[in-house]
């Protein structure tokens, strides 16, 4: 495995505004990383904690979830009113305090139009909309809404109402119900297959936990410190890989554009999350380097079908789709890399199941 | 205050169309109405009462509350005294046409949320005041009935909260991950619980069916992860989840809208993996790429900052691809 070239060292956060924002996010070009010490993964034991039992309504959400998945849709018509319960596909954006709300811009959104926990009111409002429309909402954001420099504003937004279905379920407790669940004919049997499916992904999560803990005590055994800029530099590449690319196609100008990306880049919970996943990133490459791992075809390839046999994909569509383009296959390499150095860290790890 | 009107900025002193959104607001109570039986709410109810029980009172609650002539002031009492989570929608207007967010003009006067602004944004002779709730009768009565139709539902649907399940804990860090959970399931934990309290006791005592199944869950599902454990058990198990955390309820939750939160880095690649597998459009290759882009997210327990990539370096990338084709 080599090593990224070192032509700069990364930009000052004035110099990064005074660009076009997305014209600079498109042309990004090598950046100098920290030499970093591969830590010794000798001992390295974490202990996953128990969670809760699973509750009814975990249960009684997905069995909802199941319904809405086997319901018939119906287009409506542009001008039709929507209804909670629709499927709706919005663009939005929102202003507080003045300012455009970072992480407001969505294209192209789909979503159940059911109450939202965090923004309680919205959904309702967009339900007194039709098809086309184009509305203002104003709501007054909640004293406890989860960003804490929002909480008690009054906030502004544009939603497009794009498309929207009619979400018709199959009859309750009907013989056509439990025959397109296929989970068993009876509720009892449908609803103890659920269980059990929730457990299993109850599972999976508590093996990703461990995963996601080990990395932890890895990064904290590296004792790596992350240049700022180069922290800002790789939220400046998100912002043009994600929300750069849509601002640019609403015709957002250059100066909105460096508004929004400034939104990413002073919100403290978007740095800690860059400068995370930089640290995770940074060791596990010192750990792959130092163990001479290698990336094989058939390794990529393993990847690719478990994948995309939890994915639904068959073997031949995950055969065919790994020699479609060079460039998709180098991004899946990029990514098996990774994966492959997690791989050989969670075998030298000890994880433990608190209540297995 | 909650007030909702829904005006067309340009017809918006006629009579005629104060009549017109009267009725839309009939139909929205119609829709709400049905929401309530297509919502959670009525998958929740079928533990108390089986599923033919759930349309029934559902139906029952949101007419009766809708209907009562005291209902607005009831539910602003009940918002005081619960000391709720609420958002109040201060206003909704309809803007012309579809100008919406692509629209400069509009966008601009969105910051200051001058109506002037507005109006003239979208090339209206609307005065200021002609865009603040109308006090005339009828728009008065469209703006009590909505309210009423709003609390109604979002009591009957209280306790449906987006939630996204135990794998979104494994996709999001660092301060980010606290953040993301209070969206996702802790800010109405508590308005959730109070609003499944009486259909819990209720299938307890009637079936106890659902109540039996979820005991020892947990431990159950914490000694499956045990058996995985030892390096490539895990790492396959890991991948797989993250997979399907990919097309399932984690990409349904990264699809809530919690403007402000970034949960876009966390996120979007499982997103996008759930979009691009529904898109019949796309390409068998973007699919599985967009697949293992989030479980490289999700397995890896971080996606992969852009700047660092583990890998091989440029040739050492092409060489590998070309074995390929």
């Amino acid at each position: 495995m080599s090593k990224s070239s070192k032509k700069s060292s990364g930009r000052s956060l004035p110099h990064l505004l005074k660009m076009s924002p997305m014209a600079d996010a498109l042309a990004s070009g090598p950046v100098t990383l920290p030499d970093v010490k591969a830590p010794s993964l000798e001992g390295l034991k974490v202990t996953v904690p128990a969670r809760a039992d699973l509750t009814e309504d975990d249960l009684l959400r997905r069995l909802h979830e199941l319904k809405r998945e086997h319901a018939s849709m119906r287009d409506r018509a542009v001008g039709e009113q929507v209804a909670l319960g629709d499927e709706v596909q919005l663009n939005t954006l929102g202003y507080c305090d003045g300012k455009l709300i970072p992480f407001s811009v969505r294209v192209g959104l789909w979503l159940e139009l059911a109450p939202q926990a965090p923004l309680p009111g919205f959904a309702e409002a967009i339900a007194a909309g039709t098809v086309g429309d184009s509305l203002e909402v104003n709501l007054v954001l909640p004293s406890d809404y989860p960003v804490e420099w929002m909480r008690g504003l009054p906030a502004r937004f544009v939603v497009d109402l794009k498309a929207a279905r009619e979400v018709v379920e199959l009859g309750d407790e009907t013989p056509a119900l439990f025959k397109a669940l296929g989970r068993g004919t009876t509720l009892d049997a449908v609803m103890t297959s659920i269980r059990e499916e929730l457990e299993d992904e109850l599972a999976d999560s508590l093996t990703l936990e461990g995963q996601e803990r080990v990395l932890d005590a890895l990064v904290s055994r590296a004792k790596l410190t992350v240049p700022s800029t180069l922290v800002e530099e790789e939220i400046r590449r998100r912002w043009g890989q994600q929300e750069g690319k849509l601002l640019g196609e609403l015709g957002f100008d250059a100066e909105e554009q460096r508004e929004a990306m400034l939104g990413w880049l002073n919100d403290p919970a978007t740095r800690a999350d860059a400068e995370h996943r930089l640290q995770v990133a940074l060791v596990l490459r010192a750990v792959a380097a130092q163990a001479h791992l290698e990336l094989t075809p058939a390794k990529l390839e393993h990847i690719a079908q478990v994948a995309g046999a939890a994915s639904g994909l068959s073997a031949e569509q995950v055969r065919a789709g790994l020699r479609e383009s060079k460039d998709l296959t180098a991004q899946m390499a990029q990514t098996a890399w990774h994966l492959l150095a997690v791989e050989h860290v969670m075998a030298a790890a000890q994880v433990t199941y608190e209540g297995a | 205050m909650v007030s909702i009107t829904k005006k067309p900025l340009q017809f918006i002193q006629t009579h005629k169309k104060v009549v017109t959104t009267a009725t839309k607001a009939v139909k929205t109570g119609l829709a709400v109405k049905k929401a309530v039986t297509d919502g959670f709410e009525a998958a929740k109810s079928v533990s108390a009462k089986g599923l033919k029980g759930a349309t029934t009172a559902a139906r029952e609650a949101a007419s009766k509350a809708a209907s009562s002539p005291t209902g607005k002031l009831g539910m602003m009492g009940k918002l005081k005294i619960g000391g709720s989570a609420v958002s109040v929608v201060t206003g909704l207007t309809k803007l012309p046409g579809q100008v919406g967010a692509a629209g400069k003009d509009i966008r601009t006067a969105m910051r200051t949320g001058s109506r002037q602004d507005i109006a003239t944004a979208a090339k209206s002779t609307i005065s200021a005041a002609q865009t603040t709730v109308s006090t005339t009768k009828g728009a008065l009565t469209t703006a009590v009935t909505a309210q009423k139709l709003i609390a109604t539902n979002r009591a009957a649907t209280a306790a449906f909260k987006a939630a996204v399940p135990g794998a979104s804990k494994a996709v999001t860090s660092a301060a980010g991950r606290a953040a993301m959970t209070s969206v996702f399931s802790g800010a109405s934990a508590s308005v959730t619980k109070k609003a499944t309290v009486s259909a819990v006791q209720l299938a307890a005592k009637e079936t106890g069916t659902v109540a039996k199944a979820v005991a020892g869950s947990a431990s159950r599902a914490a000694s499956k992860a045990a058996l995985r454990e030892g390096g490539k058990a895990a790492a396959e198990a890991a991948v797989r989840a993250g997979a399907k955390a990919a097309t399932g309820a984690l990409a349904k939750g990264a699809a809530r809208f919690a403007p402000g939160l970034n949960v876009a880095i966390a996120a979007l690649d499982t997103a996008n993996a759930a979009a691009t597998l529904a898109d019949p459009k796309a390409s068998t290759g973007s699919k599985i790429t967009s697949v293992i882009t989030a479980v490289g997210s999700i397995a890896a327990a971080t996606n992969i900052p852009i700047v660092s990539q583990i890998g091989a370096g440029v040739s050492a990338v092409s060489s590998f691809v070309g074995s390929f084709f």
